[in-house]
Order: structure tokens, then C-alpha cells, then sequence
């Protein structure tokens, strides 16, 4: 299969139309930029003038977790949907556990154990910087996330020992823990997402916690589910 | 020409040559390539806006964050497709999508 000629792209009449759609959707978008103000403060003083309610000093963090948080729960519920759709196409529950353990060799073995600890230091250094810098839960996962799978392709065993209960309940922290504290305080008199200024500094530190994990399982799974089975060659037949 | 329409017009022509991609393109993974290209040249746009509305060096944390959601989704809405890209690949051994019965 993979001697097999390239594809061929779209013939000639269809590139021309291609081509003259994209030139106008390019002067559509063009004229609209041309539109826009030059010079302009937008959002930045309305946000630098509540900063102060919003329990953190840098201000994406208190956009993404305080002002915004209904834009970071519905992207948590899209990662969330991803990686239980990967999961769904494998028809799995859970992740496979690596084939069989290759020996990693002394080089590899060494760098492994010197570079997983130093990972999830960088991590958990990441989220909590994320309150006055550069930083925060999805950075953090994302270094978290390469921890596991590094561990997975030199041969160790990590995502695979998780029980379906235990993924299930790794992909759904962030995006429930997310929902539980809003619930929690629009019952008590809040409006949802809101919180009040005394503990939004305690609440994003929780809500990133969360999320830091769940962002790290759901890159993991969206990784090694998208693969097909390593035992498995060519196509699969009557699976279905 | 000011910096900011410079920017701008980069992010408005990638659009639109990701959109030609898109159409004239049939290996899957092209197609994915260039749907992706597309969510980057919007962020482009707005990185370009946070940049021009910034009040005593703090750029607008509002387009900010929305690239840093968008970046995300873009990510999660990539690895799916990834992910239905091979499934398809493994049922039915092709690269590129094709009619029920079987013609390009």
C-alpha cells in the first residue's frame, strides 16, 4: 500500500475555482481588516482595572480562570470530548498497556529516571506560576502529559495501569470539578462562574489543579488511542 | 503601512490559502494540515489584535486568552480527526475520501 502512486489532487477546473474562491474570501477578510482601528486599548484597561478581584496578578490567568472561566470549561469539555471520542473509536475503555517491555537500554534508563522527576517538577512549577506569569494548567499538563508518554515509549508501564474507572475519572476531573465549584456557588447566591473575590485565588489554584491532570490523561489518551493496534497489521476486516 | 495591518493581512491571505488546501487537497491528512493552518492564521489575528490594544506594555489579555483556549481546541479537534483518519484508514485502506460506491 504504501508503493501505491500518490493521490492525485483536484483537476484543473476545480483548482481555477479554488483559486478565484480563495482570492475573494482574502478580499472579504482583507477589507474587513482594513476596517479595524489601527490604534486601540480594546479590553486591556477594563481588565486592569479589576485585576485586583480576580485572586491572580497575571492577566491571561484572570481572563482564562476568573473573567472568562466559562471559555476555559467548555475548552476543557472539548478536550474532554476528544479524548473520549478517541477512546470510543477504539472501542476501549481503558488504554493498552505497552506491548511487550523492551529494555531501554543504560542510556535511555538514565535519562528516563533523570528527566520524569525533573518533568513533574517543571510542572507543578508551571501551574503555579500561572498566577503572575507566563503559565497555568494547560502548560503544566502538557509537560505532565509528556512525562507519561515518555515513560510509555521507553518501555515502562504508566497510562495502561489505570483502571477504566481511574481514566474515566482522570479525563472528567478538570470539567467536573469546574462545574461542581460553580454549582456550588451559584446555590450559594453566586451568579455561575462567578467567585467571590476572597477565595478566587484558593478556588483557580483548585481549578487548575484539576485541569492540569486532566489535560495530561486526555493528551496521553488521545496519543496512544489514535494509534491502532500494535498487534494488528494492514487493514482490519469485520470488526465491525 | 502600520505593523498591525501587516500582520492582519498575513492572517486574512493563510485563511484563505488554507481554504484552497482544503478543497484541492485530497490525502486526509493534507486536509487536516490545512484545517489547522486555518485556526493558526486566525490566531495570528488575534495575537496581532492583543498586541495593538496593549495600555503601558500589558497586551489585551482578552484576545490573549482566547488564542490560548483556541490552541487547545484547535490541539483536541486535530487529535480526533487524526484519530477518525486512521480508524478509516484501517477499515477501508484508503488515504483519501471516497463515495459509497467506491469513485473519488
Amino acid at each position: 500500500m504504501e508503493n501505491r502512486d500518490p493521490i492525485p489532487d483536484s483537476g484543473p477546473i476545480v483548482r481555477v475555482l479554488s483559486i478565484i474562491l480563495g482570492l475573494a474570501l482574502f478580499g472579504i477578510l482583507a477589507t474587513a481588516v482594513l476596517e479595524l482601528d489601527v490604534e486601540a486599548t480594546g479590553l486591556t484597561d477594563t481588565v486592569m482595572e479589576r485585576i485586583g478581584e480576580s485572586g491572580v496578578d497575571h492577566p491571561p490567568t484572570a481572563v482564562l480562570l476568573n473573567f472568562r472561566a466559562y471559555d476555559t470549561w467548555l475548552e476543557v469539555a472539548v478536550l474532554l470530548l476528544a479524548a473520549w471520542g478517541a477512546l470510543v473509536l477504539r472501542q476501549a475503555t481503558r488504554l493498552p498497556e505497552q506491548p511487550a517491555a523492551r529494555s531501554p537500554g543504560p542510556v535511555l534508563d538514565w535519562l528516563v529516571r533523570m528527566l520524569i522527576p525533573l518533568a513533574i517538577v517543571t510542572g507543578v512549577y508551571l501551574l503555579w506560576r500561572g498566577t503572575d506569569a507566563p503559565g497555568g494548567a494547560f502548560q503544566a499538563g502538557g509537560v505532565i502529559g509528556a512525562a507519561l508518554l515518555l515513560l510509555r515509549l521507553s518501555g515502562y508501564r504508566s497510562i495502561g495501569l489505570f483502571s477504566a474507572a481511574w481514566l474515566r475519572g482522570s479525563l472528567l476531573a478538570g470539567f467536573a470539578g469546574f462545574m461542581a465549584i460553580a454549582t456550588l456557588l451559584f446555590i450559594t447566591g453566586w451568579t455561575f462562574l462567578e467567585y467571590p473575590p476572597a477565595w478566587a485565588g484558593l478556588i483557580i489554584v483548585i481549578v487548575e489543579l484539576l485541569i492540569t491532570w486532566s489535560v495530561a490523561v486526555s493528551f496521553v489518551a488521545l496519543f496512544v488511542a489514535a494509534r491502532p493496534d500494535d498487534s494488528a497489521s494492514g487493514p482490519v476486516g469485520g470488526e465491525r | 503601512m502600520s505593523e498591525f495591518l501587516i500582520y492582519a493581512l498575513v492572517a486574512a491571505a493563510l485563511f484563505a490559502i488554507c481554504l484552497h488546501g482544503i478543497i484541492t487537497r485530497r490525502h486526509i491528512l493534507r486536509k487536516i494540515l490545512a484545517l489547522n493552518m486555518m485556526g493558526s492564521a486566525v490566531f495570528l489575528l488575534l495575537i496581532t489584535i492583543a498586541e495593538r490594544n496593549q495600555v503601558d506594555g500589558v497586551a489585551d489579555p482578552v484576545p490573549h486568552a482566547m488564542v490560548l483556549t483556541g490552541i487547545v481546541v484547535a490541539v483536541s479537534a486535530t487529535a480526533f480527526a487524526l484519530a477518525l483518519a486512521r480508524r478509516y484508514h484501517a477499515q477501508t485502506g484508503h488515504t483519501e475520501l471516497h463515495d459509497e460506491d467506491g469513485s473519488t
